[in-house]
């Protein structure tokens, strides 16, 4: 075919092809190929002065890149020897792009050398294979450009999601801490456990956002009381507070007993129990429970549950929230717990131990007091006998005597600690008037008017003013005692202040331990200040209502 | 004692039910096979086909495909098996298979040649390659493997038929029969192996310009609807004419893509596409060439066949021919009829001088010697094994 012909035909098919590769290494792969392909070469390759960027001819792996790169270099004609091939005559043209880049062209046999025509079609191939490696590299760039700007979007994106993620994570996380210093607060100020177990109701319901929260003892035989109940405003929601409920076989505080472990309850259980119909009127729809674990026994549950209204059950990972929110206030409840109970246990000492007085009391004035006046009317009888036979005489002495005795061993029987009258009949401000009047050591007495107070409060303070006055005769070598007495608000405050010798200290024994243990058993504060050489200063206060109920 | 290298064929009636062994038993002539070629009719079990052959030959390597009319010394047949041994310790062989080929014709291709041994002492190689004749782009196929072989090593082969129905052709490796793949067979020879290329068509009439193609369809010819002016140009009346007679009349005609040596390069029209007013081609035909139509008369076809044995035999450097592979485009049986392909099967018996002869009716021939090029139509190409 006429050369005229054939050299536009064949760099139109190769301008097509080239053009159709997508990316720059790609057309320069495309374009040796063609190159290889239209002048029937064994070997094309474009050569940079540092590498090889396409290349065809050779076998995969056994590219001699050094000898292309030296030809290239050249520009001069070379033999080549590929092998198996035998000597290839190589032409090289140069490339507009890539910078400093060579087209090599290798045909073997002896007439391998390119004629006139076929050296101005690989000039012509050249410019186009330049043409469109440099529009690729554009288009590869502007490409990789979007993309590495959608991968930032993307990455964005999931940042985004991600901080906004870990803030709602850490409002909860703050939500909890702040719920645990609530807690802790009332804790850490004796707070009647009454009231902690119904903050931990309350905030483990709100953190959970459920509709309830609750928190219960497990008692013996299969039973539970629910210590306190919260629930959300607007909701009726009778439970039985305080009441003790038998546990049910499947409901979820029977599993929480057994297992020791987080239980979820959320499909309604057919169960025919009381707390099943609970359950049944409240509508919950959802529940869950974490143990409240005291000396490695499950001691109770808190659990918060939703209503059937909600179109969501309580969402995965709720459990592992309660459990480390009950877990933190297992230790608190079960200090509360023993508190509370510490405090109900001396309350009962005290309350006991003033009924025995009462009762010795009683005793005095039916039994002894009775029995003197008896013995009083005996005596006056057997005086006003007159000329008694002697022997009848001795006879109603001995039994009087006998009768002294028996009485005196009652009296001392029952003698140590009695209320006394005064502090009964009369109140406080009475008692401690009589009791300043006796006292070994001169007492100035300054009482606020306040009428009479609950009798625990009353006695305690009696006992702790009489001690304080024994100890600052007995020990402090005191001249002169202040006491100072008054109600402010729902406190009974109590001051007593001696010029003695100070150095009064609770360890070494003396009756302020006593004193402590009343104060402390009636829910009250003791202030001791005792420097010393500068006298002993005590405070005492004691709440009205002391907490606890006998 | 075996000989260093041998070459044996062995036929049988495909519709036999022992032809795979007996044609089996034929061709293994020593107990030192190499490779097992296999060609065959695609009618039939050839699962099979496969296993009769392979209980015969046990574990020796095969590859093989379905054909459009098998090839032996005693002429053109079809319906038939032939199954060609090559032997000895002459021959180091490896083989592969590229299933699934089509959606990457190109890895294809670097996969199948990846198979090619390389022992210093069997210098002389040759890539054999049997295709699927109904992929779209053979080129590509071609580009695979010369990416991995390169300039030094041949290659040749053809593409496998099923008997003109244009349905599906069939590929054997192992004893697997894959369709829409790629086998290979890498022989490296201590004797030399001569591949001979040749069509014998010519061009008729002006070249035209491809100004519209899409891989194996062309759509425009000088910006006119492709099938219009490829039966104006063959004096058919486009409006009239009947699409079952097109395979007919594309057959004996086929397109020339100009080439710089002048020799043009044969794409075989299979179909076309009459409301789109499109032609098909087994082979790309690229937009932006220049095409002409071509045709071909008995004796060209035959003078070309001389040529091919001639080349073929001559690349031997002397050595005489054990046996002869032959990959002929069942378009040149149309040219030829029966009587022209009996004379031009004599002709390359001759040519082989009593060497066994195997070989198939293809749907495109791969011969690469030079230049990267290698697939063809309507060409007979030869592989003489020494």
């Amino acid at each position: 075919m006429p050369a005229l012909t054939w050299f536009p035909q064949q760099l139109v098919a190769f301008l097509e092809a080239v053009w159709s590769a997508r990316t720059e290494p790609a057309a320069g792969l495309m374009a040796v190929e063609r190159a290889a392909e239209a002048l029937d070469a064994e070997i094309a390759a474009i050569v940079c002065p540092d590498r090889v960027v396409a290349v065809v001819g050779y076998p995969e792996g056994a590219v001699p890149v050094r000898e292309l790169i030296v030809i290239a270099a050249d520009g001069a004609h070379h033999e080549l020897t590929v092998p198996g091939a035998g000597p290839c005559q190589a032409a090289t043209v140069s490339l507009d792009y890539p910078p400093g880049a060579m087209f090599v062209l290798a045909r073997a046999g002896p007439d391998g050398g390119l004629r006139h025509d076929e050296a101005s079609l690989l000039r012509g191939m050249a410019r186009v294979t330049s043409m469109a490696m440099r529009t690729q590299r554009l288009l590869d760039d502007e490409r990789a450009g979007r993309e590495e700007s959608d991968r930032q979007a993307t990455e964005n994106a999931r940042l985004l999601t991600e901080l906004t993620q870990r803030q709602a994570r850490l409002t909860e996380l703050a939500g909890e801490q702040a719920a645990l210093r609530r807690v802790a607060t009332l804790v850490a100020a004796q707070a009647a456990a009454d009231r902690i177990f119904a903050a931990v109701a309350e905030e483990a319901g709100r953190i959970l956002q459920a509709d309830m929260g609750a928190v219960a003892k497990f008692g013996p035989e299969g039973c539970f009381t629910v210590l306190a109940l919260w629930a959300n405003p607007g909701l009726d929601f009778p439970f039985p507070v305080g009441e003790q409920v038998r546990l049910e076989e499947g409901s979820l505080s029977a599993r929480v007993l057994r297992s020791g472990r987080p239980s979820r309850l959320d499909t309604y259980v057919a169960a025919t129990g009381r707390l099943a119909a609970i359950r049944d009127r409240l509508g919950l729809r959802s529940m869950i429970g974490a143990p409240i674990m005291v000396g490695g026994r499950v001691w109770g549950l808190v659990t918060v549950g939703v209503l059937s209204s909600r179109p969501e059950a309580l969402p995965a990972g709720s459990e592992q929230r309660l459990a480390d929110f009950t877990e933190l206030l297992a230790t608190a409840v079960s200090n509360a717990q023993a508190h509370s109970e510490l405090t109900a246990s001396r309350a009962r000492i005290v309350v006991t131990a003033d009924e025995t007085r009462r009762r010795i009391e009683r005793n005095l004035h039916d039994g002894i007091q009775q029995r003197l006046v008896t013995l009083a009317l005996t005596l006056r009888a057997v005086r006003d006998a007159g000329q008694q036979d002697h022997a009848d005489l001795l006879a109603a002495m001995s039994q009087a005597g006998d009768e002294l005795v028996s009485i005196l061993d009652e009296l001392r029987e029952i003698s140590r600690g009695v209320h006394p009258a005064i502090l009964s009949q009369g109140g406080l401000g009475p008692a401690l008037r009589s009791l300043a009047r006796r006292a070994s050591v001169p007492t100035v007495l300054d009482i606020e008017e306040f009428g009479r107070l609950p009798q625990p409060l009353e006695v305690a303070a009696y006992y702790v003013v009489s001690e304080a006055l024994t100890n600052a005769a007995k020990h402090a070598n005191a001249t002169v005692v202040h006491v100072n007495i008054g109600v402010k608000d729902t406190t009974l405050r109590l001051g007593i202040d001696d010029d003695g010798d100070g150095g009064a200290d609770p360890a070494r024994g003396s009756g302020i331990i006593g004193l402590i243990d009343r104060v402390d058993a009636l829910g009250g504060k003791l202030t001791l200040r005792s420097p010393p050489g500068e006298g002993t200063s005590l405070v005492i206060e004691l709440p009205l209502d002391p907490g606890y109920s006998s | 004692m075996p000989p260093d290298r041998w070459f044996a064929v062995g036929t049988g009636d495909a519709s036999a039910d022992d032809a795979g062994r007996r044609a089996a038993d034929a061709a293994l002539l020593h107990d030192d096979a190499k490779l097992l070629i296999v060609f065959c009719s695609p009618a039939g079990n050839l699962r099979d086909l496969i296993g009769q052959v392979r209980s015969r030959s046990g574990g020796v390597p095969l590859i093989g495909c379905s054909t459009a009319g098998e090839i032996t010394t005693d002429g053109p047949r079809d319906g038939s098996v032939v199954v060609t041994a090559l032997g000895g310790d002459g021959f180091v062989i490896g083989t592969a298979a590229a299933a699934g080929a089509s959606g990457d014709l190109r890895g294809a291709g670097a996969r199948a040649a990846r198979c090619l041994p390389s022992p210093a002492s069997h210098p002389h190689r040759v890539l054999l390659l049997l295709t699927d004749g109904l992929a779209s782009d053979q080129d590509e196929i071609i580009r695979g493997a010369y990416s991995v072989l390169g300039a030094g090593v041949p290659m040749v082969g053809g593409c496998a038929g099923d008997g003109l129905k244009m349905r599906k052709t069939f590929q054997f490796h192992g004893g697997r029969v894959l369709t829409g793949s790629v086998v290979a067979a890498g022989i490296a020879s201590t004797g030399p192996l001569g591949i001979g290329v040749q069509h014998g068509w010519r061009a008729i009439g002006e070249p035209m310009l491809v100004t519209r193609s899409s891989t194996n369809w062309v759509d425009s010819l000088d910006d006119r609807p492709a099938l219009d002016v490829f039966l104006e140009r063959l004096g058919a009346d486009s409006g009239q004419f009947r699409p079952e007679d097109l395979p007919a009349l594309a057959l004996l005609h086929p397109l020339g893509i100009s080439r710089h040596s002048g020799e043009e390069q044969v794409r075989f029209i299979t179909a076309a596409d009459f409301t789109r007013r499109s032609l098909f081609s087994t082979a790309q035909v690229p937009q932006g060439s220049l095409v002409c139509l071509m045709e071909a008369d008995t004796s060209a076809v035959l003078a070309a066949t001389t040529v091919a044995c001639y080349a073929s035999v001559a690349a031997l450097g002397g050595s005489i021919p054990l046996g002869m592979l032959a990959f002929d485009c069942v378009a040149r049986r149309g040219v030829l009829g029966q009587e022209g392909i009996e004379k031009e099967i004599h002709g390359l018996a001759d040519a082989a001088g009593g060497a066994p002869l195997a070989g198939f009716y293809s749907y495109g021939e791969i011969a690469r010697t030079h230049g990267l090029r290698g697939l063809h139509n309507y060409t007979l190409v030869l592989l003489s094994v020494a």
